[in-house]
Order: C-alpha cells, then sequence, then structure tokens
C-alpha cells in the first residue's frame, strides 16, 4: 500500500478552498470540519488553523501600525470561535497565540514602545497562569480597541523595570535590541522578543517595589530612543503574512528538524519500544536508520492505532511524500544522503529490525529494552502530555525498568495551558473500533469503553525532542516563554 | 498588650568577647537597635508594631516597610555608608527575630531591588523619593498578589474534591474563599496544631465541611484525600519549602499515596538560603530533646499562641520540605514546578 496522498481529503479539500473563499467562509467551513473530526491530528489541525490565519489576516481591514490592536482583537476573537468548535485540540491554541506573537513581534519591530499596548499592566505577571485566567481578562486595558498609539498609559507601562533590568540583560548578553527582525527570525523560529527581557517570576518578584509608570524619571534609558523619533505609521500586514508564512514553513519542515537529532538518541544495537505512528516519529527512525543499526519494537497500539501502526510497517513511511522526498533531497546535499530507494524502503528493508508486539506484551518486553520513543498530540507546559491511549501504561512500566522515555514533537504541539483538570482534556472515541456492532451478543452485555488519549505525568517522562532540540519536562517552561513571551492571551 | 507580647519573644544571646577587652558596641546593647548618626533606630520594634497592627500583613512586607522607616532616617549622600547602615539595620532585624527566615525575604528582596536602582544611575534623592511614594503601595500590591495567587490557584479546587491542609495560611483560606464564591463544594481535612483550628472554624463559619485530625493520622487519612494544599513560610533556592512542623512529613506521606502537594506562596517569600534539610536551617530549634529526667521533658511547639507568634516572633516550629515531594509551587506568577523556581532564583541572586 502506497500513501500517496499527503493529506486526509477533508484537509486537502480546506487547504485547497480556503484560497478562494472569504475568511468568514473558511472560518465556517474548518469549525465545522474540527467538529465533526474530519480534521483530527494536531499537524493537520495547525496546518489547517495557520492556513485560515493567514487569510483571515491578509483580508483583514486592520493593515497599519496603529491598528495592531483592532488586528490582535480579531485574530483572538477569531481564536475564539475555532477553539470552541473543538476545545480539546490545543494546538489551536497554540498556532493563534503564535500568530499573535508574531503581530506583536512586527508591532515592536516598528514601535518598541506599541509592542506590548494591548497587554494588560500586570499581563506578563499573571501569563504563567493561562488556562481562563479572569482576573487578568477583565483587568486587560479598558480601552485596547480605541487607544491611539501615543495616547500615553497603557504603552508605557512598566517601563521603569524595563529600563532597570532588561538593559542591563541585554548588555550582559550583547543583545541588540534595534532592528531585532533579523536576529529573532532564524529558521522560523521565534527567539525570545527583547522585550521579554524580565521574565514574569523576575517581574512578580520585584512587583512590590517597582515604579509607577507616571513616575518614570525623565531620563529613564528605555524611554529617551524614541521619543526623538517620528512616529510612521507603516504597513505591518506583509511583515505578519510574512511571518505566517515561516510559521506554515515551520510546520512542514519539523519532522527533518526533529529528526536531525536521532544519532544522538539512538545507538548501535540498541532495542527501541515504539508507540505510535506518527510521522514525526517515522522520519525520526528512519533518518537513524541512516547510520545505525538498531532494533525497533513496534507496540501495536489496538484499536485506535493499529491500522496506522501496520501501514507503518508494511508500506513506505509516510514522510516520503512528494515534499518529503524534497526536503529529504534539500538536506541530503549537507548531510548524509540517503538514496531514493531507501526513502521509498520501509524500516526492514533499511536494516532496522523490526519487531511487532500487542500491548500486554508491553511489560515482558520491557526488560529487554534500551529506550521508548513515542509521539505526542500535545505537551503541557508542565511536562506532562496528552498522546494516544495506553501510553501511560508503557510510561509507566518503562520508569519501573528504569528505562528512558523519549518523546518526539514539533514544538508548536507545546501548549503554554496548565493542566488543571487533565480528565477533562481527554477523548472517548467510538466502541465498535474495540468490538464491532456485527458482534451484536456482546454489545448488550457489556459496556464497551474506547478511550482515545491518555495523560501521562511529566513524571514519567524523561526527554522531549523538539524541532528546537531537546527539553527535560522540568525545563519546558522555558521552552513555553521563548515561544509565546511573556503575553496572556486568555483564548479558552 | 505590646509590652507583653514582646517580653516573651527570647533575648538575644550577646557573645561575649574572650580577649579580655571588653568591647562596648551600642548596637548590639539591645536587641534590633540601628545606630544612627543622627540617632537611634529600634527596627525591631518597628517591624514588630507594623505585624501588631495590621493582621493581613505578611512578614517579608513588615520587614521591607520597616527597612523603608530606616531609609528615610539614613541621613547620608555616599551609596558606600547607606548601603553599610542598610546591611547594619538588616542585621540587626535578623538578629532581633527568633525565626528570621521570612522575613529575610523581605530584606533580600529590598537590598537587591535598592542596588538595581543605584547601579542605574539613579540617584539616592531618587530612591528615597520613590520609596517614599510607594511607601503605601507595599500593603495593597502584596494583598493584590495574594489575590491574584487565589484566582489561580482556586483552579485546582473542583467539585466535590477533599483537601488536606496543614496549619492556617492565609493564601490557601483565600484560595478557597474564591472557590466557594464560585459555588465550589469541597472539604477539607486539617491538622489540629498551628492555627489549624482556627481555620477550622473559619472555613465552618462558611460552609465548608472540615476534619480535623491530629498529627499522628496524616496516613490514616491521605487516602482520602485528593490533593495536599500548603501554606510556605519561604520557598528557598533549591524549590523547596519551610513551613510549620509537620509540612515535611505530610509532603512525604503525601508523596508515598500518590497524591499531589501543591504549595502555595506569594513570590515576596521567595529566601535566598539553599537548605539541605531541616537541620540546615539558620534558625536553632529545640524539637529533639534527649534527656533522661521525666521532669525535663520538653513541651514540643507551643500550641495556639499562634496567632499572635505567627504575626510577630513566629514563634513555631518550621521543618523543610525538599523539591522532590512538591508537585507544584502556586505563585501569584503562575504555576511553577520546583525546579522552575529554583533555576529563576538562581538567576536573579547570581
Amino acid at each position: 500500500m502506497v500513501v500517496a496522498d499527503e493529506y486526509p481529503p477533508a484537509l486537502a479539500k480546506f487547504l485547497k478552498s480556503v484560497t478562494s473563499v472569504k475568511a468568514d467562509d473558511a472560518t465556517e467551513i474548518l469549525t465545522g470540519l474540527l467538529k465533526r473530526r474530519e480534521i483530527k491530528s494536531s499537524r493537520n489541525v495547525a496546518k489547517a488553523v495557520t492556513k485560515l490565519l493567514l487569510r483571515f489576516v491578509s483580508q483583514n481591514r486592520h493593515t497599519k501600525l496603529s491598528e495592531s490592536q483592532g488586528l490582535i482583537k480579531d485574530v483572538k476573537d477569531l481564536g475564539k470561535t475555532i477553539i470552541a468548535a473543538q476545545p480539546r485540540e490545543l494546538v489551536i491554541g497554540n498556532i493563534v497565540r503564535r500568530v499573535l506573537g508574531i503581530i506583536r513581534e512586527e508591532c515592536h519591530d516598528s514601535n518598541p514602545l506599541l509592542g506590548f499596548a494591548d497587554l494588560p499592566l500586570g499581563g506578563r505577571l499573571s501569563r504563567a497562569s493561562s488556562i481562563g485566567d479572569e482576573s487578568a481578562d477583565l483587568g486587560s486595558n479598558p480601552g485596547s480597541g480605541t487607544a491611539t498609539p501615543y495616547s500615553g498609559r497603557p504603552f508605557s507601562r512598566d517601563g521603569g523595570e524595563e529600563d532597570i533590568d532588561a538593559m542591563s540583560r541585554r548588555k550582559s548578553k550583547a543583545y541588540i535590541p534595534p532592528n531585532p527582525r533579523d536576529l529573532t527570525r532564524q529558521g522560523s523560529i521565534a527567539l525570545p522578543n527583547p522585550n521579554f527581557g524580565e521574565n514574569n517570576l523576575q517581574h512578580a518578584l520585584f512587583f512590590l517595589l517597582r515604579l509607577q509608570p507616571e513616575e518614570l524619571p525623565n531620563d529613564s534609558p528605555g524611554l529617551k530612543p524614541q521619543s526623538k523619533e517620528p512616529f510612521q505609521d507603516k504597513d505591518i500586514r506583509g511583515d505578519v503574512i510574512e511571518g505566517i508564512k515561516e510559521l506554515m514553513d515551520e510546520l512542514e519542515l519539523v519532522d527533518e528538524q526533529v529528526a536531525a537529532h536521532s544519532e544522538t538518541h539512538i545507538h548501535a544495537n540498541e532495542i527501541v519500544m515504539v508507540l505510535g505512528s506518527s510521522p514525526t516519529l517515522q522520519a525520526f527512525l528512519m533518518k537513524a536508520a541512516v547510520k545505525r543499526k538498531f532494533t525497533v519494537v513496534m507496540i501495536e497500539a489496538y484499536p485506535n492505532d493499529s491500522r496506522a501502526t501496520q501501514d507503518v510497517l508494511k508500506a513506505p513511511s509516510k514522510f516520503t511524500t512528494p515534499t518529503g522526498l524534497k526536503q529529504m533531497g534539500k538536506n541530503a546535499a549537507k548531510d548524509e544522503p540517503l538514496t531514493t530507494a531507501e526513502m521509498k524502503a520501509t524500516l526492514t528493508s533499511v536494516g532496522v529490525e523490526t519487531i511487532l508486539i500487542p500491548d500486554s506484551a508491553v511489560p515482558a518486553v520491557m526488560s529487554r529494552v534500551n529506550k521508548v520513543l513515542m509521539g505526542t498530540h500535545v505537551i503541557l507546559r508542565n511536562g506532562s502530555m496528552i498522546t494516544t491511549a495506553g501510553a501511560r501504561t508503557v510510561a509507566r512500566c518503562a520508569q519501573e525498568h528504569s528505562v528512558p522515555v523519549v518523546v518526539v514533537s514539533g514544538v508548536y504541539k507545546l501548549s503554554p495551558l496548565y493542566p488543571f483538570d487533565p480528565d477533562s482534556m481527554l477523548e472517548t472515541g467510538e466502541s465498535s473500533t474495540v468490538i464491532g456492532w456485527a458482534d451484536s451478543e456482546m454489545v448488550g452485555n457489556a459496556e464497551i469503553i474506547n478511550p482515545t488519549m491518555d495523560f501521562v505525568p511529566g513524571e514519567l517522562v524523561d526527554h522531549y525532542i523538539t524541532n528546537v532540540g531537546g527539553y527535560t519536562p522540568q525545563n519546558l517552561y522555558k521552552l513555553v516563554e521563548e515561544q509565546y513571551g511573556n503575553a496572556n492571551d486568555t483564548l479558552e | 498588650m505590646a509590652a507583653v507580647a514582646t517580653a516573651t519573644l527570647p533575648k538575644l544571646e550577646v557573645p561575649t568577647p574572650t580577649d579580655g577587652v571588653v568591647i562596648v558596641d551600642p548596637s548590639t546593647a539591645k536587641p534590633g537597635v540601628v545606630q544612627l548618626n543622627t540617632g537611634e533606630f529600634d527596627i525591631r520594634e518597628v517591624y514588630l508594631t507594623y505585624l501588631r497592627n495590621d493582621h493581613d500583613l505578611t512578614m517579608p512586607v513588615a520587614a521591607i516597610k520597616s527597612l523603608v522607616d530606616l531609609v528615610e532616617r539614613i541621613n547620608s549622600q555616599t551609596t558606600a555608608e547607606f548601603l553599610d547602615v542598610l546591611n547594619r539595620g538588616i542585621d540587626a532585624l535578623k538578629e532581633s527575630i527568633r525565626n528570621p527566615i521570612s522575613l529575610s525575604a523581605g530584606c533580600d528582596l529590598f537590598l537587591r531591588f535598592i542596588v538595581r536602582f543605584l547601579r542605574h544611575s539613579q540617584s539616592m534623592p531618587k530612591l528615597v523619593a520613590h520609596l517614599k511614594q510607594s511607601y503605601k503601595l507595599f500593603g495593597t500590591r502584596a494583598k493584590d498578589s495574594r489575590k491574584k495567587l487565589a484566582n489561580i490557584g482556586s483552579k485546582f479546587i473542583t467539585d466535590g474534591c477533599t483537601i488536606m491542609t496543614i496549619s492556617y495560611s492565609r493564601v490557601v483560606l483565600g484560595m478557597m474563599d474564591v472557590a466557594l464564591k464560585n459555588h465550589i463544594r469541597f472539604q477539607v481535612v486539617v491538622t489540629e496544631g498551628s492555627g489549624g483550628k482556627r481555620l477550622a472554624s473559619i472555613l465552618r463559619e462558611r460552609g465548608v465541611p472540615v476534619a480535623i485530625i491530629p498529627e499522628g493520622a496524616v496516613g490514616y487519612a491521605m487516602n482520602k484525600v485528593d490533593f495536599v494544599l500548603i501554606g510556605a513560610e519561604g520557598v528557598v533556592e533549591n524549590g523547596g519549602i519551610i513551613n510549620v512542623l509537620g509540612t515535611c512529613q505530610m509532603a512525604t506521606l503525601a508523596k508515598a499515596a500518590g497524591k499531589s502537594i501543591y504549595a502555595v506562596c506569594e513570590t515576596h517569600k521567595f529566601v535566598r538560603l539553599y537548605p539541605i534539610d531541616s537541620y540546615d536551617l539558620p534558625i536553632t530549634q529545640t524539637v529533639i530533646n534527649f534527656s533522661l529526667d521525666d521532669t525535663k521533658e520538653q513541651q514540643p511547639a507551643k500550641k495556639d499562641t499562634i496567632e499572635e507568634a505567627e504575626r510577630i516572633g513566629n514563634d513555631r516550629f518550621v521543618d523543610f520540605t525538599p523539591p522532590t515531594l512538591l508537585t507544584a509551587i502556586i505563585t501569584e506568577a503562575g504555576v511553577l514546578t520546583p525546579s522552575s523556581v529554583s533555576e529563576e532564583l538562581l538567576k536573579i541572586w547570581f
């Protein structure tokens, strides 16, 4: 079986149609698709949402720097609509927040004072609380929609702390504040915005003592340069669109970037237990197979993922799609080349010994395994993750045997939200995948439940490999700060 | 009332010099008194007065307020002299209070702020003017933090849950208050000592079913609760917490039972300490006393003088709960893992 089509039909159709219809109509189509679960995996949802946001921003009436507040508000509203359609797809919120970050970054580049105007006074303070922080939301500045760029208060907030601390940090890190565009965009990975010099914890610490905005000394270094520059109301739309396109590229390149870490994680003659059939995982294994000889123990993942898992074993991996080929080809120039035959190949044909085991055999095999590899649906800020059902059992079993659990994922799956109630994020699928309706005798005599998701707490994961590097669950908060800055956007 | 309260507090022992020369150092003659060129300043008395007058004031904030009072009296034009007097004030305050851990958080924060302020070419008169101006804000800002913290933390309290807690903590009570306002029904298990009864009566008044258990029943009751919520007197640099005696034991039992342990604490209580265990704290506690004499049986922590003691001298025993036992630390800056607290704190001070 050859996986010819890269996208499921619903997504392919949406991606095709989105450029020809109005943004509002496209939103309606997407919410419908999400509600009916016709677009499901994190990656596909992320792609669809990014494409929609691209369309939305390019059609939005707010284009100027002075109208950025309106644009931010519109994007937030759009985000709320899509999230309401499928609240469990946390990746929607991630993408919307990333786009908000892009807009703010453009504002900041054009006018450093304006960039964070839409944040409430205590915005950075409460950001980490993320999930529905009503207090911050209520407190968010009253005139965000109407304020003219130089009306004074909202954007001069905390200038005192910014000039005292951020300046020193910039100096120490040799940070160059002007024209940070070239600096902050490296391969579409958002580096910390210069304005985020002080993180929210530090902000909170000195909150007690800090200066009031109105009592800022006139000669404070933070305010000086801007007051001399004349205000230019430039068009930011083009730059924002550029930023969103970079985000789309990131989604395309994610597998390859993650796979680049494979050699350091898979060693010769290792036995690696693998759960899941995600393309990221496949690319990771295929890349490792170029240099390493190892054994893969595939977990069947019955009932929801068993078909996909089997497909991975018998068919060419999904990452050898035309785009995948192209990317690998691009990569081949500077790295160890993969021949076309290798890319079309299954794991076995590239020399990886592959063993398929049923889920029930996981504990029995675990003692022989060197490492457990899995993909994920979404990663949460405290290091826990939501992933395929069965993952928690595998991770727990691995912990019992002191086998490291390594998770591969694109950074777009990292959510800044905190799981206050993890159970509410889990999903249950149709029970007919467990017992078919044809088996009427069973149907009448037992309740059949098919959970499709598992919550895996951070303690059970040893390492996350993302396209921006490896992180331990305890250190993910830093990555969250890098990706989303200190903005506290309540979208849920 | 005030006089009685201060009289019960232990006097600072002044080490007598052994080399024959009697040094009469006026600054150590009376605990908590700083000698200024404009006269004496009893920082201990000022600090205690603040705590007595405002029951909602936390110890670090009271310490900061007393230091501002001190700063206003410093009549010096050089930064070195200024910092010297300030440091002497901090030392005098720390030495005159039996358990200065919590207040030292405020002192460290204040000193750090001043150094940052002065380093960035802000002049001394500006500093004093700023401090005078924002003086009144400290209290309200601290209360704002607590409110914010309560809003964040209350999300952990879900309908129908049972919470175990220890002693009386304003932040924990604040969180429960927010949950109550949101019409969430929950019940509380609290240990009887160190103000636990006080918490129980307050919660019961508000319609929350509370079970008071003896300290020995923590392990017994653990399986009946959903999670453990504890206040903290201080969060230290390794991400562990310092809190009333019994916290470490409760956290250990919770960990063993697989329950989550959330510590709740405002960020101004982050202390610049790196203790390895409870015996590593910079205070002397007579918890363990070996004796052959029945009559000299040491009373453990004084119970229920806590209301007064907590506010002024915190005349109670504390222990250290290592970061490995904590699931998360809830602060007004969000829900943090102990390791992230640790890393950020180290970044600030070094």
